[in-house]
């Protein structure tokens, strides 16, 4: 077993050590007399703890109590937790009963109204402007680049189907 | 239904630890039997003597092994456990206390004891008291477990949690310490 030096000084007196014991010694007790004094010091260190007043006989009986109470409060947690679960079920239930509609046995109960946007045949319609987009349309080879849809009244656009003999045609073959 | 014939004394410290957390009295008895007074012992070395505090200080480390018994790991050494937490609440103690700095303050001075030529033992048993009382929290904690506790250089390494080497060469460097500030009574045979 690796013994350490102060091991040695409280187990052995100057005159019991070996060779390779005092070898171990060396670097904190060069002689005889610092080695009885280290071994003087440890012996009185050892006294002390006698000297050690007795604890007081009611510190074990509050732990005793106290280990008491830490079993019953362990055992007590689990029915509080289900006591509060169940009052938040009856909250639970409760809000939800108060918060039910009606039973329509008894009183006539209009259900709510969805907004439906019906058609009022009294009002007026919007005015529609007399506007209309026409795409224009390439009339001949030269018009080939795309144009933006114009905006053109009825009226010009009659005068232009009126102009195009063919187109006049087309309308009048059609009709 | 309580068994009441069970005795608890053959149980190893670990073992103990299970009917304690289940709430067996006589359990915690017992280990309250083998630990009570040392524990007790330890806090009033490291407490500054102080019996209201070091009593204090063994009251809420039991309440801590109460508390905790559950969770105890059985692989691990319980003395060296109570040991960690003992020393952990003494470093809390010293840092919260003022006590400490008040209490240097009354302590005498050892070389006093060298004035007189002839060197009782009640004047080395004195300067060996104030010597230890002189040692840092860490130093006087080593102090304790090594000398007074008889606890092993591995024991101590788990409790104030450094290496073994760390405990040995502090050791030697305690000695050395102890030796240099005692060395006026080198003359002084037999202390007993």
């Amino acid at each position: 077993m690796d013994m350490q030096p102060d091991d040695i000084i409280q187990q052995k007196e100057w005159h019991q050590l070996t060779d390779a014991e005092k070898e171990i010694l060396q670097p904190v007790t060069a002689n005889r007399e610092e080695y009885d004094l280290l071994r003087n010091m440890l012996l009185v260190a050892m006294e002390e703890k006698d000297e050690v007043p007795t604890i007081d006989h009611s510190v074990e009986a509050f732990l005793q109590t106290q280990l008491k109470k830490n079993i019953r409060a362990r055992r007590i947690t689990p029915f509080w937790y289900y006591a509060a679960a169940s009052v938040a079920l009856v909250i639970l239930a409760t809000w939800l009963l108060i918060n039910k509609p009606a039973d329509s046995g008894k009183v006539a109960v209009v259900p709510s109204v969805e907004k439906v946007n019906v058609v009022d045949s009294i009002k007026q319609p919007a005015k529609i402007p007399d506007v209309a987009i026409v795409q224009s349309k390439p009339v001949t080879e030269q018009n080939t680049k795309k144009t933006a849809p114009q905006k053109k009244t009825w009226r010009e656009i009659n005068t232009i189907i009126a102009k195009d003999t063919m187109l006049m045609a087309l309308v009048t073959e059609v009709y | 239904m309580e068994m009441r014939s069970i005795t608890y004394n053959e149980y190893a410290d670990e073992q103990l630890l299970g009917p304690v957390a289940e709430g067996h009295a006589a359990a915690f008895a017992e280990l309250y039997h083998r630990y009570g007074q040392k524990m007790f012992s330890y806090f009033f070395r490291m407490l500054w003597k102080n019996k209201a505090l070091a009593e204090d200080q063994t009251q809420e480390l039991f309440l801590k092994v109460i508390r905790h018994a559950k969770k105890f790991e059985t692989d691990r050494s319980f003395s060296t456990w109570l040991y960690s937490m003992a020393h952990n609440m003494c470093k809390n103690e010293y840092r919260r206390s003022a006590i400490r700095s008040k209490y240097r303050s009354m302590k005498h001075d050892t070389n006093l004891a060298a004035q007189d030529k002839q060197i009782d033992l009640r004047k080395f048993k004195e300067a060996v008291h104030a010597c230890m009382d002189e040692l840092n929290d860490e130093k006087r904690s080593l102090f304790i477990l090594r000398f007074q506790e008889q606890l092993s250089v591995p024991d101590i390494s788990r409790v104030l949690n450094i290496p073994e080497g760390t405990v040995k060469s502090r050791l030697f460097y305690l000695l050395k310490e102890m030796k240099e500030k005692l060395k006026q009574f080198q003359t002084l045979h037999n202390p007993s």
